[in-house]
Parts: C-alpha cells; structure tokens; sequence
C-alpha cells in the first residue's frame, strides 16, 4: 500500500498528512479539524474564542468545550513544570512585536518600551468547569500556540485510528503525532532539522517527537533582535545553553511541553530531565553541539 | 461519700439547664427580632458555600508526562525521511 502526504497551512504553519493512499477523505476530515481548533485557538483571530477571552482579561468569557480542554492542559502542564511551561506569554509576545501571524510579522521595526514582567500571573488563570468559562488576569494573555498544535496533532491522529485507518502520522509545524507504521518500516522516518542524521532519518515507531528551536521564527524591534521562545522567569527571548531541543514523548501534547521545558536549562539539566522521564532527544546547542540522549538505536 | 460523689452530677445537670435556658432566650430574642425587623430565621439554619476545586503544584512533573505511557525510543535509519521536524 502505498503512502500519500497530504499538505495544508493551519494554525500558522505546515501540516502534513501521512496516510494510506486511499484515505484522502480522511485527510480532509483532519484538515477541517485543524481549521475548527485554529477558529476557537488562533491568538491573531479577533474572533476567535481565544481572543475573546484575551480582550477580556478580568472578566468571565464562556468558551466550548474543545477550547476549555486545550486551556486546561496548559495549565496542567504549567503546574507540573511550576511555570517553566508558561502559556500566558502571549501579551509579551505581543509586546516584542509578535503581535500578528508570523507569515506577515515585518522583519524589523521600531521597538517599544516593555511593562514590568510578572512571572507566574499564569496561576491567576481561572476555568469554571460548570459554567465553561475563563478568566485571563489583567495584564496577560494566553498563548497556547505550540501546545494547541501538539493537541491537535493528537486528536487527528485519534480521529483517524476511530475511522479505521491502518497507519498516520500528523506533522504540525514539526510536532508529529502517529498511529501505527507503515508495513515493512521499522517506524516512520523523520528528518531533524539542524541534526545531523547521518544521510538517513530517525525512525519513530509509535507515540510523538517535537521539536523547540530558537533557529526559526526571529524578528527584530528596535535593532534588537527576538525570537518565538520566551523564559518564562524574565519575559525575554530564552538565551540559555541550548537552541534546539527534540524530544520523544507518548503524546505530542506531552513532547511539545518537554521539549519547550527542556530548553530552559544547561545541557545537563536537560539531559537529566530527558532521562528521568524515560525520553529520547537530540540536543543542538548554541554553539552547534549536537547531542544524542536516551534510547538511540 | 456518696453525697459527695452525687454533688458533680448535680453541678452538670445544673450547667445544662443553664445553657438550655440561655439558648431559648436567645432562639426566642431571634425570632422576635426577625418579626419585628420582617427579616425570616430559619430555626435551624444551615449556610452552604460551595467551594472551587482547589489545585496545587505536583512535586512531581511525571504527573503531567508520565500520564500517557512509556516515550518511545528513536532507531537511526538510512531510508529517506518521510517528513521533517523542525522548531515550532
């Protein structure tokens, strides 16, 4: 059976589709899927749920069940890694001139000054399960690219084991989520950007891998340049020991949290946090130092 | 003896009619109170706050990444990628 990568741009990046050849309703089952999580998530959407609930800071905003979920989870993930996975960073990204799609950022201009940084106004976040709503705190906006992408990397791959499909792999922007192999693969072949795979690929045979990388997604204000990955601790572009982090995980939601978590620290402290979460990564530091941590066949 | 022993039981006894009749003047000064005030006191009032679950930080991350399964591994092979993962 042959395999058929089916594209689209969603959620402010590529999305690619792996499936049987003759699943090409399926794929569009996922890319309406994509479209609906971009409608209620989108950061850059005045209509969107996420935006709603943004322009409203300080006020109770009902949001569907879907967008609740996905707010939930970040903050899950926020209170496990105590704040090192911070998705209200959306103000400040906005505040350093992230404040549209990047397809359409301008590449430089004039900066601005930034407001006192306030580490952990996450926490001050509040979901109303009953009512379905959420309340962003003043002065704070949620943010929930990467972590929505991850998660709906996940649901497609769902989707699409429920509708019988063999084998699947979803690439959200570089967060993929599988189902099954390919038959006589030993796993799906993925290729790392800035990691050195030796002419080959790494094969994946189950679960997710993202990747965080300070590589892409740089803009500049000001004559300062910035990047997409904030430390949650200042508020400012990350400039730690690491540019590039890939990470397995049983989920992407969970590989999209660890590789963002993973490259807030040294090399060390990522390598530890890998292996004590029985993870498999490739490291790329800043000054090009590419590491294999975990289990590498 | 015996009149001494029965003496603690009678100053309990004594006790808890005092306390009866404190409480019944002052369940007797409410309801007047709420009449004349037009105010209703439930005799047996039972006040009910619903609480908002209450969330803290785990200790232990492992919650959070643990809470699917295993990671996989990654076997390096020299058959063309199928697709590419990059910074997101």
């Amino acid at each position: 059976m042959s395999l058929t990568t089916y594209r689209f741009w969603s959620m402010g990046t590529d999305i690619s589709v792996l499936l049987p050849s003759d699943h090409r309703r399926e794929a569009i089952r996922v890319q309406r899927l994509f479209v609906d999580w971009d409608h209620r998530l989108s950061r850059f959407r005045r209509d969107s749920e996420l935006s709603r609930a943004n322009a409203a800071a300080g006020a109770d905003v009902v949001v569907s069940p879907p967008t609740l979920e996905v707010i939930e989870a970040a903050l899950c993930a926020a209170r496990a890694t105590h704040g090192r996975f911070d998705p209200l960073l959306g103000a400040r990204l906005a505040e350093l001139g992230y404040d549209r799609t990047f397809a359409s950022l301008p590449v430089d201009g004039p900066g601005r000054p930034l407001a006192a940084w306030r580490p952990g106004l996450w926490r001050e976040v509040h979901v109303d399960r009953v009512r379905s709503t959420v309340r962003v705190p003043v002065g704070g906006a949620l943010d929930l690219g990467g972590i929505a992408k991850g998660m709906a990397a996940d649901a497609a791959v769902a989707a699409l084991r429920g509708a019988g499909v063999p084998y699947a792999l979803v690439n959200a922007g570089g967060d993929l989520s599988t189902h099954g192999v390919p038959p006589g693969s030993g796993g799906w072949a993925v290729g790392i950007d800035n990691v050195d795979l030796g002419g080959g690929a790494a094969a994946l045979a189950r679960g997710a891998l993202a990747t965080s990388s300070t590589f892409g997604r740089r803009w500049s204000r000001g004559g300062v340049a910035h990047h997409h990955l904030l430390d949650p601790l200042t508020g400012l572009p990350l400039e730690g020991e690491l540019a590039q982090v890939t990470v397995t995980a049983a989920s992407c939601r969970q590989a999209e949290v660890a590789a963002k978590v993973a490259m807030l620290g040294s090399v060390a402290e990522a390598t530890a946090f890998v292996l004590r979460h029985g993870m498999t990564a490739a490291l790329v530091t800043r000054a090009g130092e590419q590491l294999r941590i975990g289990h590498w066949t | 003896m015996q009149q001494r022993s029965d003496q603690p039981a009678k100053q309990s006894r004594l006790r808890r009619l005092k306390g009866l009749a404190v409480a019944t003047t002052a369940g007797l000064g409410m309801l007047i109170w709420g009449a004349v005030s037009g105010t209703v006191v439930a005799s047996d009032p039972v006040a009910t706050d619903t609480l908002q679950p209450v969330t803290q930080d785990t200790t232990d991350d492992s919650t959070f990444f643990g809470a699917q399964g295993p990671a996989p591994g990654l076997s390096q092979t020299n058959a063309a990628p199928m697709t590419r993962s990059h910074g997101s």
